[in-house]
C-alpha cells in the first residue's frame, strides 16, 4: 500500500473530528516574536542536525519567526518545533518576550515518546474489537466495580485532558477515536439495555427527508472482502475491505478486517527496510 | 520561570468569586475591599461612572435603572422566551429585543448584550486576580450551572472573550464542586452535590474515587433560584402594602428595588433567626403624605412561601437519581453548594429524601471557584492532577422527516464522544438536505433548541431511499459541537461547529473587547 492511499484512507477514517481550537491564539504572538542568537551558541553546536542549522543560519535578530518560517522551506510544525529546540538548548533567546515566548514552546514543544505514541496507536488498534469487554480488557462476566476501575484506568491514561497542549501529531485523532470507544464500551456494559441490539439503529431519515436504512451499508464488499482473503487473494481483498470501510467508516468489524489485511500486505519483505 | 497561573471563576446570578491553585491548594482571592465574593452588579452611575460589584450594588437602590443584576438569568436566552418575559416583571431594568430576538439591555443611551455586562464582570475578577498575583492573568476555567443549554454556555464562553480572558474550559458548577470537595479524600465514594444558586439549580450525581471525577447525572432547572424565593417575597410584602394603604406600588421602580433588597436581608436573616423585621420607611406617598411599610416575617411564612419551589428542586433529585440508577441510600455524602442552600428548610428536606445530612464545612459560596481552579491548573499543566470525566445533560441530534427529532448523542453520554449514523431522502431526485442542529429531549424538533444549520447539496439525483448522507455529530472535550454532513456518493460535505448558537460573531466580540477596554479606561480617569 503506497502513502497516498494511506493518506487518503485516514482522512476518509477520521474526516476533521477535530475542530480548531478557539479563542485566542498564542501561537500568533510567538510568530511575531524575533529570535535572537545567544553569545554562548558555539558550544554544542556540534551536535546540531543540518535542518536546525540552517535554521539557526537563518536568525539575524531582525526576521520575526513568521518571516523565518517563509525562508525556511519546511512546514510550519518543524520550524516552531525546531526553533523550541534550539531555545530549550539556551542557544537563542526572545528578548523582552522570551518568558511568554518559552512558555507557548513549553506546550507546543513538547512532544511525546516514540514508546508513548506505539501505545496509542495499539490501544487503537484494540478498540476495534466489537465486544465491549475486550475493549476495556475485561473478562466475561466482569461486574461494576472492575467496569468502573477499567473504565478510570483507560482515562486516566488516554482522556484527552491528559494531553492538554501536547503536541501529539496524527496520535491526537487515535486519541479521540479511543476515547469515544472506550466510553462507548463503558456506557454498553453499564447499562445493558442499550446494547447492542437496542443500539439507536433505526435510521431515520434526514434533513426534511426520510426513509428507514435496508441492510448494513457495505455490507456486501465486507464480505467479497472476506472471501477475497480466504483466497489468499490480498491485493483485491484489500481494495473491497477499504471500499466497505468508505461506505460504513466506522463498523469496527470492517475496520478490523481492513487492518488485518494491511498488516498483512505490510508484512516485511526480505532485505527490506521499515 | 514562567507564567503559570491560571485562575478559576464562579460567575453567579447574584455573585462571583475568584480563586486561584498554585502548589497543591486551592485558595480564594479576596478583592480589593477584602471581601471573597463580589456581587455581580453593574451599574453606571450619574455621572457616567462605570461601577462593578460592591459599588454598584451600594447605589441600587438610588440608581435601579442603570444598576443591572442577575444578568445570568438572559444570558444565551431569547427575548420572547416564557423565562425572559417572565423576568422581565421582576426588574427594575429596562430590556429590549435585538434583531434576531436576543435580549439587550439599555442603560442610558446606551445598549449592551447581556454577554457584555457579564464581560465587565469577568473583567474584574481577572483584575482582582492580576492584583493579586502582581501580573496579568490572561487564562481562566468559568463555571457554570450543569443543566445550562449550549447557547447559555456559548454566551458565557463569549463573555469571558469581551473580558479578553482565553477560556481554557467552561466545567459545570456541581462538578466543580465535587472536585474541590474530592481534594484529599482518598476512598471512592458516591456523592450528591446539591446547587441551588440565585438564579440556577442543579443536582449532580458522581463517583469520586484517586485522580478521578465521574459525572453519573445531572439535572436541574436553569431558572430556578433565590431570586424566585426573592421575588415570592416581594410579591408578599407588595399584597401587604396594599393591604395597608389600598395602594399599588408595583409599577415603581425605586420601591422595587428597596423592597427587593429587603426580600433578601431578610430571607438570609431568617436562615439564623426565627424573625426578621422588615422596615421600610416612605416606600410611597399616598394622598394623605408618605407611607411606610413594617412587617414582621417569621422563618415559617417564608417556608410556606417557598414551599412549592424546594419542593421542586426535591422532585429534580429525584429525577437525577433515577437518571444515575442509583437509590437515594447510595449516595454517602451529600453536598450543598449555592446561597441559597443555607435555608434551614433545605437541610431538613435532603435530609428526609436522602436518609442522612448533608455535609458540613464545605463553603457553599466559595466551593464551586475553588474547584474551577483546580481543573485551571490540571490543564495548565498538560494534564497532571484530577481527571474529570463529564457528561451531556441533553440530547443532541438532528431534526427528520415529519418534523420529528432524532437523538444522535443521548443525555448522559460521556464527553468527549462522536457518532454517526447515515440517512436518506424521502423524494425521489432530490438533490439536497438541511441539517437541523438539535438540542433537547423533546420528540417533535420544533421543540427542541435548535443549535445551528446548513444545507448539503449536490446530492445526485436518485430515487428516495438510495442516497446516502452520513451525519457525524462530535462533542469535544471542551464540550463544543460539531456537525458534520457527507454524501457518500459525491463525496461532498459541510460541516458547522457550533460557537454562538445566536448573537454574537467573532467581530462582533472583538469590538466589544475593545469598547470595555475603553470603558474601563474612562473607569480609571472618573
Amino acid at each position: 500500500m503506497n502513502d497516498k492511499t494511506k493518506a487518503e484512507l485516514k482522512e476518509l477514517l477520521y474526516g476533521d473530528l477535530l475542530p480548531p481550537k478557539p479563542g485566542p491564539n498564542p501561537e500568533e504572538a510567538f510568530l511575531k516574536s524575533i529570535p535572537r542568537l545567544r553569545e554562548a551558541a558555539a558550544d554544542d553546536s556540534e551536535d546540531i542536525d543540518p535542518r536546525s542549522g540552517f535554521l539557526l543560519s537563518r536568525i539575524d535578530g531582525k526576521k520575526n519567526v513568521a518571516e523565518i518560517m517563509v525562508v525556511a522551506g519546511m512546514g510550519r510544525r518543524e520550524v516552531i518545533q525546531r526553533i523550541g529546540d534550539l531555545f530549550s538548548r539556551g542557544l537563542i533567546n526572545f528578548g523582552e518576550d522570551s518568558q511568554r515566548s518559552g512558555a507557548f514552546l513549553d506546550n507546543y514543544g513538547r512532544v511525546i515518546s516514540e514508546t508513548e505514541k506505539e501505545e496509542i496507536r495499539l490501544t487503537w488498534l484494540r478498540m476495534a474489537k466489537e465486544n465491549p469487554l475486550d475493549r476495556l480488557g475485561l473478562k466475561p462476566g466482569s461486574r461494576e466495580p472492575e467496569i468502573r476501575q477499567a473504565y478510570w484506568e483507560l482515562s486516566r491514561k488516554f482522556h484527552p485532558d491528559r494531553y492538554a497542549g501536547i503536541e501529539l501529531g496524527d496520535c491526537r485523532v487515535l486519541l479521540q477515536e479511543i476515547n469515544s470507544r472506550i466510553t462507548e464500551a463503558y456506557q454498553e456494559l453499564k447499562n445493558p439495555r442499550a446494547r447492542a441490539g437496542e443500539k439507536p439503529k433505526a435510521k431515520s431519515p434526514s434533513g426534511s427527508a426520510g426513509e428507514e436504512e435496508k441492510a448494513a451499508p457495505g455490507a456486501e464488499l465486507f464480505l467479497e472482502a472476506q472471501k477475497a482473503l480466504k483466497a489468499g487473494n490480498l491485493k483485491a481483498a484489500f481494495s473491497q475491505a477499504k471500499l466497505a470501510l468508505s461506505i460504513n467508516p466506522r463498523n469496527p468489524k470492517y475496520r478490523e478486517l481492513f487492518l488485518r489485511i494491511e498488516v498483512l500486505l505490510n508484512l516485511p519483505t526480505p532485505g527490506a527496510k521499515p | 520561570m514562567k507564567d503559570k497561573s491560571a485562575i478559576g471563576i464562579d460567575l453567579g446570578t447574584t455573585n462571583c468569586c475568584v480563586a486561584l491553585a498554585q502548589g497543591t491548594r486551592p485558595e480564594v482571592i479576596p478583592n480589593r475591599s477584602g471581601s471573597r465574593i463580589t456581587p455581580s452588579f453593574f451599574a453606571v452611575g450619574a455621572s457616567g461612572e462605570v461601577l462593578i460589584g460592591h459599588p454598584a450594588k451600594r447605589q441600587g437602590i438610588t440608581n435601579p435603572m442603570n444598576t443591572i443584576h442577575g444578568v445570568k438569568r438572559l444570558i444565551g436566552r431569547k427575548f420572547s422566551s416564557p423565562e425572559v418575559q417572565d423576568e422581565i416583571k421582576n426588574l427594575t431594568y429596562q430590556l429590549l429585543a435585538g434583531p434576531n430576538d436576543e435580549v439587550r439591555i439599555q442603560i442610558g443611551n446606551e445598549v449592551y448584550s447581556p454577554e457584555e455586562i457579564s464581560a465587565f464582570i469577568l473583567k474584574e475578577m481577572r483584575k482582582v486576580a492580576s492584583e493579586f498575583l502582581g501580573a496579568e492573568v490572561r487564562e481562566a476555567v468559568v463555571t457554570v450551572p450543569a443543566f445550562f443549554t449550549d447557547a447559555q454556555r456559548q454566551g458565557t464562553r463569549n463573555a469571558g472573550r469581551i473580558a479578553g480572558l482565553d477560556i481554557l474550559r467552561i466545567i459545570n458548577e456541581p462538578t466543580a464542586a465535587a472536585l474541590a470537595y474530592s481534594m484529599g479524600r482518598r476512598q471512592e465514594e458516591t456523592i450528591a452535590v446539591y446547587d441551588w444558586g440565585g438564579g440556577t439549580f442543579d443536582i449532580s450525581t458522581l463517583v469520586i474515587g484517586p485522580g478521578v471525577v465521574e459525572v453519573l447525572s445531572t439535572y436541574g432547572d436553569s431558572h430556578l433560584g433565590g431570586e424566585d424565593i426573592d421575588n415570592t417575597i416581594v410579591q408578599f410584602l407588595l399584597g401587604e402594602f396594599q393591604d395597608i394603604h389600598q395602594a399599588d406600588i408595583s409599577g415603581d421602580p425605586l420601591a422595587r428595588q428597596r423592597l427587593k433588597e429587603a426580600a433578601e436581608k431578610s430571607k438570609v436573616e431568617l436562615s439564623e433567626r426565627m424573625e426578621s423585621k422588615v422596615l421600610l420607611p416612605f416606600l410611597a406617598t399616598g394622598a394623605k403624605g408618605p407611607q411606610h411599610l413594617e412587617i414582621n416575617l417569621h422563618r415559617n411564612d417564608l417556608e410556606e412561601m417557598s414551599a412549592h419551589l424546594v419542593r421542586r428542586t426535591i422532585d429534580i433529585c429525584a429525577e437525577s437519581l433515577a437518571l444515575a440508577n442509583l437509590k437515594a441510600e447510595e449516595i454517602d455524602h451529600v453536598i450543598l453548594v449555592g446561597g441559597q442552600s443555607r435555608m434551614p428548610v433545605v437541610r431538613r428536606e435532603l435530609e428526609k429524601f436522602f436518609g442522612k445530612p448533608p455535609v458540613r464545612g464545605v463553603n457553599p459560596d466559595e466551593v464551586v471557584a475553588l474547584g474551577a481552579a483546580i481543573q485551571a491548573q490540571v490543564l495548565q499543566s498538560g494534564g497532571e492532577g484530577v481527571l474529570l470525566l463529564d457528561l451531556i445533560p441533553r440530547s443532541l441530534g438532528i431534526a427528520t422527516y415529519g418534523g420529528r427529532f432524532s437523538s444522535l448523542i443521548k443525555r448522559g453520554s460521556r464527553i468527549p464522544t462522536s457518532t454517526d449514523h447515515t440517512f436518506t431522502t424521502p423524494n425521489d431526485n432530490q438533490t439536497a438536505v438541511e441539517i437541523n442542529l438539535l438540542q433537547g429531549e423533546s420528540a417533535k424538533a420544533a421543540e427542541n433548541e435548535l443549535l445551528g444549520k446548513f444545507i448539503l447539496s449536490g446530492i445526485d439525483p436518485a430515487p428516495r431511499g438510495v442516497p446516502r448522507v452520513e451525519v457525524k455529530v462530535a462533542v469535544d472535550a471542551d464540550g463544543i459541537v460539531r456537525v458534520e454532513a457527507r454524501d457518500q456518493a459525491s463525496g461532498r460535505s459541510r460541516s458547522l461547529t457550533v460557537t454562538s448558537a445566536h448573537g454574537l460573531s467573532d467581530e462582533d466580540i472583538a469590538r466589544m473587547a475593545k469598547s470595555s477596554d475603553r470603558l474601563a479606561l474612562a473607569d480609571k480617569k472618573g
